[in-house]
């Protein structure tokens, strides 16, 4: 068997093969990590995260996918005790950092990685996976493939103190948001308002999706008509991005409550309410 | 999360010298914003964890900063959150894979002398054999099962983790008992191996 090969590797396609990651492969792990992601973020960050912890070792926890010899993607897994409540413990693993070079995206280079984590951790004796993606990126959708099912709805709570800079928070966030392919094409225009200390202020921003992505609008594009226009109070504004992504019945809910409680207004185009409909 | 940590804090609360709650934080600067990430916040009460807060509040406005996270898996006093203005919304969620239903059940084992005997499948999995007593359960190898239980790995985790109950799943049909009359066993069952309450740190979540 080759260093780093994984024992008993499944789940492979043709081309395609699995090893974890050797020792002096870190700087190069890391470049794709962050290539991947476009920015993952600081080596120290990934080594506090997953290298510094005692029960982890790079060449056993960090599976890569090669195709053809290539350096398509791969996933980390780590492992912890868990105490029952009888006090007696069980082995899981968490899976994260699933990622897949660029060149490589949409060949399975996910699910190899994937699955093959599920079975390293079954091989190292754990007995629950947990998994933690963002709620709006395709993880949260992708994951129920592999055997994971949403259990836990972790709230997010912000004090805001700079209403401008938390909406420019938002945008980028919104901009590592998938949005289904129906709203491509869509332009909206947003407005949300905040209650702060020094009384009402107000941020807006005028936006397009293309490609399941969010972009500011440029001046080109800014003489274009609105598809949507929003204004919004800021805590109801978060209520509904979340509803949007955790179902249709949680939406509509979210939705009817500001309208009702006159926290949200606003106005539509025919070709937005036709591909919302998805018509 | 990316993160650039500029500043590590740590409030706390005492009563008569004891430490009654702490909350830990970080600065840290995300793109052009300064940021306080809350990273944990334990408190003994509802009043202990409104002063931390208030804290962290008060440390936050000296510093300069835009805005303050702060998350738990679950959360026992998050009505103070909104009390004190906090906008609060869902940004991750927890998933859980079921990878081996024997050893987890092997581990909320205990010593079970009298009992029905259940047969546990789950698809995808070798069958399991559990004794249920009226105070535990205990895996078993030998023994003739009284009735058999038929789940789907997912439905199994979500009732295992007390996020659904037997009756709905029952009649949704994501389960399926050999006897309708083993009902009592099967809730019972559920009932024991039920941990309704998880805490993760959320150095692994965040």
């Amino acid at each position: 068997m080759r260093e780093g090969a994984v024992k008993g590797e499944r789940g492979t396609r043709s081309g395609e093969s699995i090893r974890t990651l050797k020792h002096g492969e870190e700087a190069a792990h890391f470049d794709i990590l962050n290539l991947s992601y476009e920015r993952w973020g600081s080596e120290e960050e990934w080594r506090r995260r997953y290298v510094l912890h005692p029960d982890f070792d790079i060449s056993e926890n960090v599976v890569i996918v090669e195709e053809d010899g290539e350096w398509a993607g791969g996933g980390t897994a780590w492992f912890r005790e868990a105490f029952l409540k009888n006090n007696k413990t069980i082995r899981v693993y968490g899976a994260g950092d699933l990622y897949v070079h660029p060149h490589h995206r949409g060949k399975g280079v996910y699910s190899t990685a994937m699955r093959n984590l599920n079975q390293l951790a079954q091989k190292k004796g754990a007995v629950l996976g947990f998994a933690y993606p963002a709620v709006y990126r395709v993880p949260s959708l992708a994951l129920p493939k592999y055997g994971f099912v949403t259990v836990f709805h972790p709230m997010t709570h912000v004090f805001v103190l700079n209403p401008q800079k938390f909406f420019q928070f938002l945008v980028s966030r919104a901009r590592k948001a998938y949005f289904p392919e129906k709203f491509n094409g869509l332009n909206f225009s947003l407005s949300v308002s905040f209650n702060t200390l020094d009384g009402r202020r107000e941020a807006t921003g005028v936006f397009r999706i293309e490609k399941g992505e969010l972009n500011e609008f440029n001046e080109e594009q800014g003489k274009a008509s609105i598809d949507l226009t929003l204004k919004a109070e800021a805590g109801t504004l978060l209520r509904i991005i979340s509803a949007f992504y955790l179902g249709k019945r949680s939406l509509f809910f979210q939705v009817l409550l500001a309208l009702l409680r006159r926290c949200l207004k606003f106005r539509f185009s025919m070709k937005f309410l036709r591909a919302l409909l998805g018509l | 999360m990316p993160e650039s940590v500029e500043k590590r804090g740590t409030a706390t609360v005492t009563k008569d010298g004891e430490l009654c709650g702490y909350a830990a934080y970080h600065l840290v600067n995300l793109g052009e914003s300064r940021v306080y990430d809350v990273r944990e916040i334990v408190a003994e009460d509802e009043e202990v964890f409104t002063q931390l807060i208030d804290q962290v509040i008060d440390r936050s406005l000296k510093d300069n900063v835009d805005f303050i996270f702060a998350r738990r898996c679950e959360d026992p006093y998050g009505k103070v959150y909104v009390k004190k203005g906090a906008l609060s919304f869902v940004e991750s969620v927890i998933m859980v894979a079921l990878l081996n239903p024997r050893e987890l059940l092997s581990a909320l084992s205990q010593e079970t002398e009298d009992g029905k005997v259940l047969s546990l499948l789950i698809k995808g999995f070798d069958p399991v054999t559990i004794k249920v007593g009226t105070k535990g359960i205990m895996v078993v190898t030998e023994e003739k099962p009284d009735l058999t239980v038929s789940t789907d790995s997912k439905t199994f985790i979500r009732l295992l983790l007390g996020k659904t109950s037997l009756t709905k799943q029952f009649l949704k049909r994501k389960i399926a008992l050999s006897s309708i009359l083993s009902w009592t066993t099967a809730s019972h069952f559920f009932n024991i191996i039920k941990h309704g309450k998880w805490y993760i740190p959320m150095g692994d979540w965040v």
